[in-house]
């Protein structure tokens, strides 16, 4: 088993200690799995909005893709990897989060794979929506010889706008049983196929456990979400976020995970209890509309020396406080309840605007920065409720198209001529 | 003499009934039909004609303006979506009573939202579209359980018409329904016959023509049009061009088939629905349950090109091309159309000895057809 011989990236001071060995047990997480996997037992590549609970609860590693491409894209290998992808005849300019997961199966040289690249998976799980995204799916499965298994997502005409209300105790209310059955059905013969697939058991009680441990853990982090959004000037920032909310997250149903979420919400009540803020003279609050930039995550801090400005909210702490517990009798229904509406929540106007503003007033923020493609109706949503925005052109896994300076120039603009006049009147209020 | 006369009459007939396509609910409602707007072919027409309906898909205009469809939508959708967008917002098809949205493509589910969201938060921008919208929400993933939830999705379909239309629906309305469609599709099988022939006895814009007007217009009248167009087959020309076969975007206008069959080329068949996909399966016409059996016509329909297997979507392409006879394919993709751009090495792997031309990054609104007309040249000019 070769140690990838890649320096190990000098991970930032982090405000939040509990993220720094969150990030080694990942890293070690990992090289066990290489070691499981090399030694014969399964292992799945999973999309961020399929039910990896059913993984934790048969003991099977999975890796979800969204998280291999914000690794592909920290190490560096985007554009080399979208190039191979082309020169093999498809396009690398669309659903760059996922073809990147693809594009990495071409480099099977543990020397130069980020991590020493991706163990072989025994299936991949999709829940293809885009049309383009079943597809790559399947060719990735292709390249490895894997299984894929695509979880079918159906769309509902209309619910309640309050979705994050209705979320955790009436989600039979909110949504539409026909949507919810055929997930729960998909669910069950995502179950049997990886009994059949693997000789893994599935147990109930085992299973039952991981459910609860996910509440418990989205239970922390809507404590710290509440804590954060109120709290001014702000204790933390989205940087000390992403790994403290994310690796946990990747692992829910974990006890580790569990005691990783807890552990970042009593830090963060610690540091709220001694008057511990990420910028003492706080003067503007920040929002950071769209995925991490993940190539590039010191961005977000380098606004704070310059401008007294903080990215105090990015989506990762709040879809984990409001998008993922749930609370219910029949466990198997109850985890469809989680993930069956949930690509309505973030793209079917108006419910993500309604949530996004939501956000945005509980934590007093003064600007937003928007990545790439928002829809009209999120700017106008924002303005409605007078918070400024600025919408910044680029992807956040594929660096190509970033420039640093220039939109560096932009956000700076945009805090003095924007943000600053919002957060002074918040202070006058 | 008189057939050909005759032939070129009845082919011009369709192409003016493709032309006034913009008009179709307008003359229609005006003519006393009362109109299902939709938009997407995995509506199925069945229902909406078993309910008294006549079923007009809507198209975009690729000559028409659309900045409203593309400063609402942008990146997020094609050209054709963004234009259908504009030209609702706008009323261009005339009063709409109703407008279901089918799920072809995710496309049409942001087409859906947009409107729902307009609803909610500028009501003024859509006063002409009318308050009945709804989404056909059609599954084609490979599991039974899409098949049961089609059937839930059609059954909530059915019952939505009889409530709009005021009316229960017979189950003999909707097994006459299923007759007449059907009637329909083998007659445009033949049609597709006679574009396979060598030489072929059609072109590709004159049979995209004939196909695709039966989405304007009642379906009985349409078939008796293609049925006395086939009487005078005989008068068909015979065409010696290179034979290609289209995969890729769909179209919706005869304007890059036209600047195709220019270069000397004849498109004896494509993959997509206006085209030889839309007649390419009956529905079962003994079936006990008449709803379950237009359901799964629709959802067992040969592969498209949007959330389709790649596998399965590159078999079917060369299969058809095989079957058609065709020399080679030319792949055509608007910008904005996420799905057929994955699925050209795999057709490509499929089709052998069979070349592909890929023409990608087309703009919707302004295709040049003259390098259009160049590079199909040029490219049939390679093989014998
Ligand atoms: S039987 Fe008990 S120990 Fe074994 S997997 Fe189930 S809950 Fe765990
Ligand atoms: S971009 Fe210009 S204004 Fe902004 S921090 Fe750098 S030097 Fe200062």
């Amino acid at each position: 088993m070769t140690i990838s011989t890649q320096p190990v990236r000098k991970t930032r001071q982090s405000r939040i200690t509990s993220s720094a060995d969150a990030y080694l047990y990942h890293r070690e997480w990992f090289q066990r799995v290489r070691e499981r996997v090399s030694a014969g037992e399964p292992f799945a590549i999973v999309s961020a909005e399929t039910p990896m609970e059913i993984f934790q609860a048969m003991d099977i590693p999975y890796v979800p893709v969204q998280w291999w491409s914000s690794i592909v894209s920290a190490k560096r290998k985007a554009p080399a990897y979208l190039n191979a992808l082309r020169e093999r005849g498809f396009p690398d300019d669309q659903e760059q989060y996922f073809s990147l997961g693809l594009a990495s199966s071409y480099d099977r040289d543990p020397e130069s794979a980020p991590w020493g690249g991706m163990p072989m998976p025994t299936m991949i799980v999709g829940d293809p929506r885009e049309d383009n995204q079943g597809k790559i799916y399947e060719l990735w499965a292709r390249e490895y010889g894997a299984h894929y298994y695509p979880f079918e997502r159906a769309i509902f005409n209309d619910a309640p706008d309050q979705w994050w209300e209705l979320g955790r105790h009436r989600w039979d209310e909110m949504i539409d049983p026909a949507v919810l059955d055929l997930h729960v059905e998909e669910s069950r013969g995502l179950i049997r196929f990886i009994e059949q697939v693997t000789g893994r058991r599935f147990c109930e009680t085992r299973f039952k456990r991981v459910l609860d441990l996910v509440n418990e853990q989205e239970e922390y982090f809507t404590k710290a979400r509440d804590l954060v959004a109120r709290t001014v000037p702000s204790p933390i920032t989205v940087t000390d976020t992403f790994t403290s909310v994310m690796m946990p997250q990747w692992h829910r149903g974990t006890e580790w995970a569990r005691d990783k979420a807890r552990a970042f919400y009593e830090e963060v009540e610690a540091r709220v209890r001694n008057g511990e803020a990420a910028c003492p003279a706080e003067k503007v609050r920040l929002a950071w509309f769209g995925t991490g930039l993940w190539f590039n995550v010191d961005f977000y801090d380098s606004f704070i020396a310059s401008h007294d400005a903080v990215f105090v909210w990015s989506m990762y702490l709040g879809i984990a406080a409001d998008g993922y517990a749930r609370y219910g009798e029949d466990p198997l229904r109850t985890l469809s309840a989680r993930y069956a509406a949930f690509v309505q929540y973030l793209t079917m106007e108006p419910w993500p605007s309604a949530w996004y503003v939501k956000e945005a007033e509980l934590h007093q923020i003064d600007g937003v920065v928007i990545l790439g493609g928002a829809g009209p109706f999120t700017e106008a949503a924002f303005h409605k409720a007078g918070v400024p925005t600025l919408r910044i052109r680029g992807h956040n896994v594929d660096s190509r198209q970033w420039r640093e300076e220039e939109i560096r120039a932009q956000v700076c603009r945009f805090i003095e001529e924007e943000a600053r006049l919002h957060a002074e009147r918040r202070r006058s209020r | 003499m008189s057939d050909i006369m005759d032939a070129g009459t009845a082919i011009a007939q369709f192409h003016a009934l493709f032309d006034q396509r913009f008009d179709a609910v307008r003359t229609l409602s005006e003519n006393g039909h009362r109109v299902a707007a939709h938009v997407g072919g995995d509506v199925p027409a069945e229902l909406l004609i078993a309910c008294g309906y006549v079923p007009v898909e809507l198209c975009g205009d690729p000559k028409g303006d659309a900045e409203t469809g593309d400063r609402l939508l942008g990146a997020m959708a094609d050209g054709k979506t963004r234009s259908i967008l504009h030209r609702l917002l706008e009323g261009a098809n005339g009063p709409l009573d109703q407008l279901i949205i089918g799920r072809d493509s995710e496309l049409l589910v942001r087409l859906f939202y947009i409107i729902r969201a307009l609803r909610k938060i500028e009501p003024d921008q859509v006063a002409a579209v009318p308050e009945r919208v709804h989404f056909f929400d059609l599954l084609h993933g490979p599991h039974r359980s899409s098949g049961l939830y089609n059937r839930v999705r059609g059954r909530a379909l059915l019952k939505l018409l009889e409530t709009w239309s005021g009316r229960p629906v017979a189950e003999a309305s909707l097994r006459q329904a299923i007759i007449q469609c059907n009637v329909n599709r083998r007659l445009l099988q033949q049609v597709t016959a006679l574009r396979r022939q060598r030489p072929a006895r059609l072109t590709g814009a004159d049979a995209l023509a004939i196909s695709s007007s039966a989405r304007f217009m009642p379906r009985e009248q349409h078939s008796l049009l293609v049925s006395a167009l086939l009487d005078t087959a005989s008068g068909f020309p015979k065409l010696d061009g290179k034979r290609l076969f289209m995969t890729g975007s769909a179209h919706d206008s005869l304007d890059i088939y036209r600047a195709i069959e220019k270069a000397g080329a004849i498109i004896v068949g494509e993959d997509f629905d206006w085209g030889d996909r839309g007649s390419a399966l009956l529905v079962e016409e003994g079936a006990a349950d008449p709803l379950d059996a237009v359901i799964d016509r629709y959802h067992f329909a040969p592969p498209a090109s949007a959330k389709f297997s790649a596998v399965a979507r590159a078999r079917y392409t060369a299969e058809q091309a095989r079957q058609a006879g065709a020399d080679a394919v030319v792949c055509f993709i608007y910008n904005g159309d996420p799905a057929p751009r994955w699925d050209v090495p795999l057709q490509r792997d499929a089709l052998g000895s069979i070349p592909l031309l890929l023409i990608d990054n087309q703009d919707y609104g302004g295709v040049d057809t003259q390098s259009l007309y160049d590079a199909v040249t040029d490219f049939i000019a390679q093989f014998a």
